[in-house]
């Protein structure tokens, strides 16, 4: 039961590739799995900060509004205002990296449930993100923007989710993430600083969503206010198909990963079979509710 | 003495406030605030409210799929004395209730852009005919396809949209294939579409969506989006493997970003809609009911126009958003 | 002879409520003192200020000779003393080494550890187990989680964690209060073999026939103050329990 944990999400993931392979014979492609990595590039990268959020046993509702700020912010700083590229991707990243700051800020000091708290920041992103943008597309951006549109994004995307496993695994501020998700009392008991490491982790996470939002705007070439509305949720979700718990101090980042490309696998092969995208939907669903049923049974 | 000259310059000072004050009010309940086609909406009902001597207050819901803000505004309004609301729909079927409920106290409730269900739960209706607008994108495409066999891909909006429903069938329609009745809200799926995706609306998602029909499919030659941003995401997609000059993209709305896209070349047409002439026909029906009594009904179609490469500057001088 | 702990005059309020109220103690180096009291004696005030958890009103507070101030529970670690609280403080998801190390992880050495800060999880595995066999801790394996563990190997987890970082003494707050007759027995033979170490232990206990099978010494704690300190062989299960409770009063 533990091993079927562990691999479950691998194990879905193969068993639906295989599956896809069997229904087209377009899907088992290097073009088509390179595209599907395109597509999960920017969920991919959100959901990095989720998962260590996750892990400390709190959650971000506002992932994919603070990312379309930070999107807007640095296509308008470039295209309206002339800011070089670099300093207005900076500026992006700044915003971004600020909001989770404030989120870090209002749950550890004010101690406020990062579900609400998330909450309230994600209205106030994209409040702020319309007006800012008078809710129109900017288009128009030069081209350092958008390098990192195909592969080099992906790349990016990668050697993030390695910096992540090792930093989550292999050092001790990642063990003390877990150790914090898992009983925080114990946590701070042992002299882990666990208000500062809290604020950290919402701070990396913050960080991680202007990334996204430089991945969105090199893959579409514009900046996009209406980005990122169903990206809050499509990042809890690939980090609970991970395996990840929503309860804190149990998962992987690697998990995350395979969450991701589950839902971009699925999503890619139900269109080449030409299936309703309903469908999708419900299947997206069910596997949800069954990486959380497994993640509870194999604790009894 | 002192005392009345006081008076009299208060009086005269509040003259205008209290003029407007007792003007008749009208109200306007859109679907979002920020959007740029109710942005114009909202010009266009300002301007007409000036010129027919009427207040206009205005509220809006926080998204495109917001009942329980415009119910409140519904109510608001109505006990902020309106004689006349003007409403874009959020929920066609949920707001019904909240509609009859004002309405049974007198207000008239007149619907734009997006119809209640059942249609005649608003006194009136100002919108697009949206299906005429994929009808006429559809002839388009079907003229500038010639004789080539169709591969049609559909970048929709997301299930049950009964919108897109309208634009994706009358487009179906136009381009003479067999598509469901002008009121289903099934989307048409003939052999001819090989590819059908959910944009939501969204330029990111159209880009996925397309990037996969053209896995499925690689000789797509004729795209309908449900807007533009999706047939924007489109375009990067098609630019991407090559095929952007080969393949015909339509689309619907008439922003601005969007006419600019036509001439760009990106979207060979769309339909254009007219969002400040509802308002307009709105707010002058609501006033034209408050001076003389005549209530307004019935559909009034507000006008779709296929704008294309070659009437790109009437599109430009028409079109909603940053111009 | 340098004795541990000394702490004169402790005083602690809470609002209006007086939890220490002049309170003494003193700790031999190398005993086992057990500190008993009814509830509201004030043991876990005296224990929370002793592990640096928190800081008394007034009062003197000396660790071998030395005056002490702690401002946090880093500072009491720093200063020798660990503490295995009744909660156990330990991450049950986590393993059996990772907890042993929690807050004090051992990196690699050179750049691999300096740099990219990693840790050196196969020394800390090896230093585990023998941290658990010389406390003669049967637990198999280093790395499965603790919450497999029963209730008294977790307790041998928390106690081996603070008695391989203790220089001084080792507190325990009511470490068999939640376990059986034979794990019971177990962390009784474990707190000998930490003094055996040559750790003072200071247990904090409700139960009498442990705190006389393993304690040197006894402190009674009554209303907020010492009311009594004897060496265990000196004094009967039942005087002790009369004076805690006040029932009689001895000079």
């Amino acid at each position: 039961m533990k091993t079927l944990v562990r691999f479950g999400p691998l194990i879905a993931l193969l068993l639906a590739c295989a599956f896809f392979a069997t229904q087209s014979d377009r899907f088992l492609s290097t073009e088509n799995f390179s595209l599907i990595l395109q597509q999960v590039m920017v969920v991919g990268v959100l959901a990095i900060g989720q998962t260590i959020i996750i892990l400390t046993a709190g959650v971000d509702l506002s992932c994919g509004a603070v990312m379309a700020l930070g999107n807007i912010v640095m296509t308008k700083l470039a295209v309206n205002s002339g800011v070089p590229p670099m300093i207005a991707i900076s500026a992006g990243i700044a915003v971004t990296t600020l909001f989770g700051f404030a989120n870090g800020l209002l749950v550890s000091a004010i101690k406020l449930p990062p579900f609400i708290v998330t909450l309230g920041t994600l209205n106030i992103a994209f409040a702020i993100t319309q007006l800012y943008s008078s809710a129109q597309t900017i288009t128009e951006l030069p081209a350092a923007m958008t390098a990192l549109g195909a592969s080099s994004g992906v790349l990016l995307t990668l050697a993030l989710y390695g910096v992540a496993w090792f930093a989550l695994s292999q050092t001790a501020a990642g063990r003390h993430v877990y150790a914090l998700g898992n009983d925080a009392e114990a946590a701070r008991l042992a002299g882990i600083a666990t208000s500062k490491l809290l604020v950290s982790v919402y701070v990396i996470a913050g960080a991680l969503y202007g990334v996204a939002a430089l991945l969105l705007v090199a893959r579409t070439g514009v900046g996009d206010p209406q980005a990122g509305q169903t990206e809050n949720l499509d990042a809890i979700t690939a980090v609970v198909l991970g395996g990840t718990s929503l309860f804190g101090g149990r998962g992987t980042v690697i998990g995350t990963l395979i969450g991701t490309l589950i839902v971009g696998v699925f999503r890619n092969g139900l269109t080449l079979m030409g299936v309703s995208s309903v469908y999708q939907i419900l299947i997206t669903g069910m596997l949800v509710i069954l990486a959380v049923s497994t993640d509870k049974l194999s604790r009894r | 003495m002192l005392v009345q000259r006081i008076t009299l310059v208060v009086a005269l000072v509040l003259a205008p406030a209290i003029a407007r004050a007792q003007q008749p009010i009208i109200g306007l309940i859109t679907k979002t605030e920020t959007n740029p086609f109710f942005v114009k909406m909202k010009e266009g009902a300002q301007q007409a409210a000036k010129e027919n001597g009427v207040k206009l207050i205005t509220a809006s819901g926080k998204n495109d799929a917001d009942n329980a803000s415009q119910v409140t505004a519904l109510e608001n309004m109505a006990s902020a004395g309106a004689r006349v609301i003007l409403i874009t729909v959020d929920d066609a079927k949920a707001i019904v209730p909240a509609i009859r409920k004002v309405r049974a106290k007198g207000v008239v409730v007149i619907a734009l852009d997006s119809p209640p269900d059942p249609i005649d739960a608003t006194d009136a209706l100002f919108a697009t005919d949206n299906y005429r607008a994929g009808t006429l994108i559809g002839q388009y495409a079907r003229t500038a396809l010639g004789n080539k066999p169709a591969r049609i891909a559909t970048l929709d909006a997301f299930p049950g949209h009964p919108v897109a429903a309208q634009r994706h069938n009358g487009f179906l329609a136009g381009f003479g294939l067999k598509a469901p009745a002008k009121t289903s809200g099934e989307l048409g799926h003939p052999a001819e579409v090989v590819c059908m995706a959910d944009s939501y609306g969204n330029q990111a998602k159209g880009q996925t969506g397309m990037e996969n029909c053209l896995q499925k499919n690689p000789d797509i030659n004729v795209v309908y989006t449900m807007n533009e941003p999706a047939a924007a995401g489109a375009h990067t997609a098609l630019k991407a493997a090559g095929k952007d000059k080969n393949v015909i993209v339509l689309s619907v709305d008439g922003g601005c970003q969007g006419i600019r896209d036509v001439r760009a070349g990106n979207i060979a047409a769309t339909a254009q809609q007219y969002p400040l002439k509802m308002a307009a026909l709105g707010v002058a029906a609501g006033a034209a009911y408050i001076k003389s009594g005549k209530k307004p009904s019935g559909y009034t179609d507000t006008g779709v126009a296929l704008i294309d490469s070659k009437n790109v500057k009437t599109g430009l001088e028409l079109c909603f958003g940053t111009k | 002879m340098t004795h541990a702990i000394t702490a004169t005059g402790l005083i602690k309020r809470y609002g209006h409520v007086t939890a220490l109220d002049g309170a003494d103690f003193e700790l031999r180096a190398g005993e086992i003192l057990a500190v008993i009291g009814d509830n509201g004696a004030g043991k876990s005030t005296l224990i929370k200020i002793l592990s640096g958890a928190i800081t008394p009103d007034s009062g003197q507070l000396e660790v071998d000779g030395k005056a002490a101030h702690f401002s946090s529970p880093i500072d009491a670690r720093n200063a020798g003393i660990e503490t295995i609280y009744q909660t156990l403080a330990v991450a049950p998801a986590m393993s059996v080494a990772e907890n042993l190390f929690l807050g004090r992880e051992l990196r690699r050495s050179g750049p691999l550890g300096a740099v990219l800060r990693m840790l050196d999880k196969p020394r800390m595995l090896r230093e585990s187990a023998l941290h658990m066999k010389e406390l003669e801790i049967g637990i198999a394996s280093m790395t499965q989680p603790v919450e497999t563990l029963s209730g008294g190997q977790r307790q041998g987890v928390a106690v081996a964690r603070g008695a391989a970082f203790a220089r001084h003494v080792v507190i325990m707050d009511e470490p068999t209060a939640a376990l059986g007759v034979k794990e019971s027995a177990m962390v009784l033979d474990l707190i000998r073999r930490v003094k055996d170490r040559g750790l003072a232990v200071v247990l904090v206990s409700h139960n009498m026939p442990h705190v006389f099978a393993v304690a040197d010494r006894v402190h009674i704690q009554r209303l907020g103050r010492r009311v009594g300190l004897f060496d265990t062989p000196a004094i009967s299960m039942n005087d002790v329990v009369a004076l805690m409770t006040g029932v009689e009063r001895r000079p």
